[in-house]
């Protein structure tokens, strides 16, 4: 390839050759100063051209040796490549590329190669070192920032071939969840949610839908939940009245079919379980008795047949009369009965009645006697008493 | 003066009374004196218990307060019955009542003094038997007279 030196190009890092010293200044500000420097450098560049001219012909000659070099050695050809051994190293695709390529005896491609091995042998380290510095004096973020399209790249990005690629089981393997829950302040986190938001947002109705109420219930041991519920903590936490207050009992009870549930129920086995004595020792019957009209009531009944259906004599052997006596006190209405008789009246009107008829009769005898005796007198003495009884 | 009896005393059925049940009448009279004479005696030996009752003994009177107590208390018996309604406890069970001539219930002083004659003189009753009247000597003495009288109100 023939070496052109009097022309002034140069190639850049995409092979298209551009103007060094003769491009004309973009910018007309930088003035004198700027054409100085720019004719400076062409001066430079057009006198180090046959130094420039030298330094090709020595690389050419010192690639072509090396080149060589590295075919008849192969622990030079390790140091140049800056590889391993080829001969212990596991070949890869490109590797085997490259080897297809060298098959195919093109001359030209592996003199290219060895002149590239060369560069790299000599300039690796000064290019490791100048990419370092610029690399520590560019801030790539902010050149990636402002010169790349991150929202083209994401577009292109197949974010579905990346997850499948990501190993989710082994990154949450390597996540320690206790100490990361521990760090994190669910209260502030809560406090953070507006739950009446996310309530209005959600469709309760296609949540349900959803839920297999069935397989959630069949699963429950509802009596080792029942054992947990404190009944009695939370019956007492309950305000009962405003429960009650906000219960709509004639909607509930409009909406029950009464005479369906009535009908599903075993009255007889209910009654059966029922303290009647409780309940009526408990019953407040006053009140009840008050309102009930009870001449309505006995109006209505057919006393007469009911009195002819009893049979008294059962009942009558039933009763326990000691215990009834027991508890009437006898003393007390007879101390009014016989305030109400007047007894002593009575006992002395009678009493009264006899002694007077015995008086009678004494009397009655005594002037019968008193009588005798005159008549008798009367006659001894032959006189008429006009006093006695038989002188009348 | 004697009190004017309230209603005519001088009928048919107020005629004089006669031996028998004025005897009678005497007879119960009598008893009810022995009976205040216990009663006396009762409450004599009553107080004597109450006030010395660790030397109690029953009194024990001699005949002669026997009796006189007895008479007395017959004396007083008749004197304030016959003045207050003339009838004793007998005369009323009887159907007996003493009056003046005049039909009348006697005074305390005529009450009095017939009751002392009839309580020394009780023979004197026994001229009822052979008086027309069927007046005792008391009565012909005091000018008084015992009729039936079965009322008892006077």
């Amino acid at each position: 390839m023939p070496i052109v030196p009097s022309k002034e190009v140069c190639v850049s890092a995409d092979n298209e050759p551009a103007p060094l010293f003769l491009v004309p200044a973009a910018d007309d500000d930088h003035g004198l100063l700027g054409t100085a420097v720019h004719f400076a450098v062409g001066t430079a560049w057009w006198v180090t051209g046959p130094v420039r001219l030298g330094g090709r012909l020595a690389a050419r000659t010192a690639e072509a040796v090396l080149s060589d070099a590295r075919k008849r050695s192969g622990w030079l050809q390790g140091i140049t490549s800056g590889k391993p051994d080829r001969g212990t190293s596991t070949p890869t695709k490109d590797s085997q590329t490259q080897r297809s390529g060298a098959a195919a005896g093109k001359t030209g491609s592996a003199r290219v190669s060895s002149i590239d091995l060369t560069i790299q042998a000599l300039l690796r380290p000064l290019i490791t070192r100048v990419v370092d510095t610029a690399l520590a004096e560019l801030d790539l973020t902010e050149i990636i920032l402002e010169n790349v399209d991150l929202d083209a790249v994401a577009a292109k990005l197949d974010v579905e071939a990346v997850i499948k690629r990501v190993d989710l089981d082994g990154v949450v393997a390597t996540v320690d969840l206790d100490a990361a829950v521990d760090r994190v302040d669910l209260d502030r986190i809560v406090s953070r949610i507006d739950v009446d938001s996310i309530v209005a947002g959600v469709d309760i109705a296609a949540v349900i839908d959803r839920v297999d109420v069935d397989s959630i219930v069949a699963g429950v041991d509802i009596a080792a939940v029942i054992d947990r519920v404190d009944v009695d903590s939370i019956v007492a936490g309950v305000d009962i009245g405003a429960v009650i207050d906000r219960v709509d009992v004639d909607a509930i009870v409009r909406r029950v079919d009464l005479d369906a549930a009535v009908s599903t129920v075993d009255l007889a086995a209910i009654v059966g379980r029922l303290d009647l004595n409780e309940i009526a020792d408990s019953l407040q019957l006053d009140p009840l008795v008050a309102k009930v009209n009870l001449e309505a009531v006995v109006d209505r009944l057919d006393i007469a047949g009911v009195v002819a259906k009893v049979d008294p004599d059962p009942i009558v052997a039933r009763v326990n009369f000691d215990a009834a006596l027991s508890q009437i006190d006898l003393i007390g209405i007879a101390q009014k009965i016989v305030d109400g008789i007047d007894l002593p009246g009575i006992i002395r009107d009678s009493t009264g009645s006899l002694a007077s008829e015995a008086v009678q009769g004494v009397r009655a005898q005594g002037q019968h006697a008193d009588d005798a005796v005159g008549q008798l007198v009367g006659r001894v003495f032959r006189r008429r008493a006009a006093i006695d009884g038989n002188s009348t | 003066m004697p009190e004017a009896a309230p209603r005519a005393l001088s009928g048919p059925e107020h005629r004089p009374a006669g031996i028998v049940t004025r005897v009678a009448a005497m007879g119960v009279d009598i008893a009810m004196v022995v009976v205040l004479g216990s009663i006396i005696y009762a409450a004599v030996a009553g107080a004597r218990l109450i006030w010395t009752p660790t030397s109690f003994t029953w009194p024990t009177p001699s005949f002669g307060v026997i009796t006189v107590t007895e008479l007395g208390l017959a004396v007083l018996y008749l004197t304030a019955s016959w003045a207050m309604t003339g009838r004793s406890y007998g005369s009323s069970l009887l159907g007996l009542r003493l009056l003046t001539f005049r039909r009348r219930i006697p005074g305390w002083p005529l009450a009095f003094v017939r009751a002392v004659f009839c309580v020394f003189f009780p023979i004197g009753l026994f001229w009822v038997v052979l008086s027309p009247a069927r007046r005792s000597l008391q009565d012909v003495v005091l000018r008084t007279v015992v009729v039936y009288d079965w009322h008892r109100a006077a």
